[in-house]
């Protein structure tokens, strides 16, 4: 049973293929949901997002990380599933817990 | 030619703007609309000739410009392989990561017979969707719309490979379950007799016009939304996180597929007319393709909601698009 099933399906998130992109987002979600619960689940080539309720991924704090521009076009194609409904913008990506499913 | 020469293809020459790498590979590819009376040259009536000119050059949905079309992820070959490299990757882990885990061992027998009823017979409709795209790609007259569809194929032959090594594990953890036995369900059960009607009629649907409403605003819709996402939720429901992930991870597809046939339905009704055309189509197709995630929602265990929700999803997905269907 997965932490999403068991915890009645209370965390969002993406799924990152691991690398420097998914370092950099992890350490910017760390940052920017300092509020909430957090649970990075490390795998052998992916890394595993779990933020309680809602996660939000801003560019400009992944830049940070990064020391270097970004778009957030780089998550989606380092993003092989993720978990909640996801709200794109240019400048920040927003996983919600929903109702769908 | 003038003394500083053309700066790109002649083709993209007019448009004022340097062409995108996606532009210039995918861009007024096709020779089949140079000339209308012999599509693929020679005899005019050749088969092939008068196969094109009956069902797309005749076909009640026209457009000035097809080749103006574009795919919203602008996905080419380079980008979709590297796209799909990522996510195979993703896929392999968890695959692997649960064999290891003795993962299947853990699954009741009452799922453990859904998924032979469910679940494993999805490879023959994941086939009848990467034929119905081939076809789309096949006639679709602009290679903008024959690249989404090429690449839509792509998809459902990767979920129809990863389905028949998921038949593979499960049948050799549970030898007397009925794995191996997939095509009579597909042929027989109930279940799926809504969804292989649906997606017969769809394959023979030749008129390129008909052929596409029905694929990508009924029949893909329907699968996805009735054998994908209310098929996980009920794998999440019955403790399998692996089938629950796994269709995370397809929805991916899902998802680029809508934004793509959204993009080509807004476009396409910017020509009078059109709307109404395809709206006059879906109402042939949409009692089909409600009466397949019917039967299939109908077996799917401890979900009495689930094709209420799955039809929902899809006349969402069309009345969004502004289809009254």
């Amino acid at each position: 049973m997965s932490d999403f099933e068991s915890t009645g399906g209370a965390f969002a998130g993406p799924v990152l293929r691991s690398g420097e992109v998914a370092d950099a987002v992890v350490e910017a979600v760390r940052e920017d949901n300092a509020e909430r619960e957090i649970i990075i689940e490390e795998h052998a080539s992916y890394v595993r997002v779990k933020v309680a309720g809602e996660c939000i991924v801003r560019r400009e704090t992944v830049e940070r990380m990064l020391g270097r521009p970004f778009e957030m076009r780089e998550i989606e194609i380092n993003m092989p599933a993720f978990a909640g409904h996801i709200r794109t913008s240019t400048d920040a990506f927003r996983f919600v817990i929903g109702t769908g499913g | 030619m003038s003394a500083t020469g053309l700066k790109t293809w002649s083709a993209l020459s007019d448009r004022r703007k340097r062409p995108t790498e996606y532009e210039l590979v995918t861009h007024g590819l096709h020779y089949r609309t140079r000339n209308p009376d012999a599509p693929y040259e020679l005899d005019p009536n050749l088969f092939m000739n008068l196969w094109y000119k009956t069902h797309v050059n005749a076909a009640k949905l026209q457009h000035d410009d097809w080749d103006d079309f574009r795919d919203p992820d602008a996905v080419i070959y380079r980008t979709y392989t590297a796209l799909q490299d990522t996510n195979e990757g993703y896929v392999d882990t968890l695959l692997d990561e649960h064999d290891r885990a003795g993962y299947d061992a853990g699954l009741s027998a009452e799922w453990v017979a859904a998924l032979a009823r469910l679940y494993t017979p999805a490879r023959y409709a994941l086939h009848t969707l990467q034929m119905s795209s081939a076809y789309l790609a096949q006639m679709a007259p602009g290679s903008t719309m024959t690249n989404c569809a090429v690449f839509q194929e792509a998809d459902a032959f990767r979920w129809l490979c990863r389905t028949a090594y998921r038949t593979c594990e499960l049948r050799k953890r549970f030898p007397q379950a009925g794995f191996g036995a997939e095509r009579a369900v597909w042929e027989e059960d109930a279940a799926w007799q809504g969804v292989r009607e649906l997606m017969e009629r769809t394959l023979v649907a030749y008129d390129w016009d008909e052929h596409l409403v029905a694929l990508t605003l009924v029949a893909k819709p329907a699968i996805d939304e009735a054998c994908v996402r209310q098929l996980g939720a009920a794998a999440r429901a019955s403790g399998d996180s692996l089938l629950a992930m796994l269709h995370d991870a397809q929805w991916r597809d899902v998802e680029r597929a809508r934004r793509w046939t959204s993009a080509l339905m807004h476009y396409a009704c910017t020509r009078d007319g059109n709307a109404a055309i395809i709206d006059a189509f879906l109402a042939k197709w949409v009692p089909l393709g409600e009466r397949a995630i019917a039967a299939y929602c109908a077996a799917l265990p401890g979900r009495p909601d689930a094709a209420a929700t799955a039809i929902a999803a899809t006349r969402a997905f069309r009345s969004e698009l502004g289809f009254t269907h």
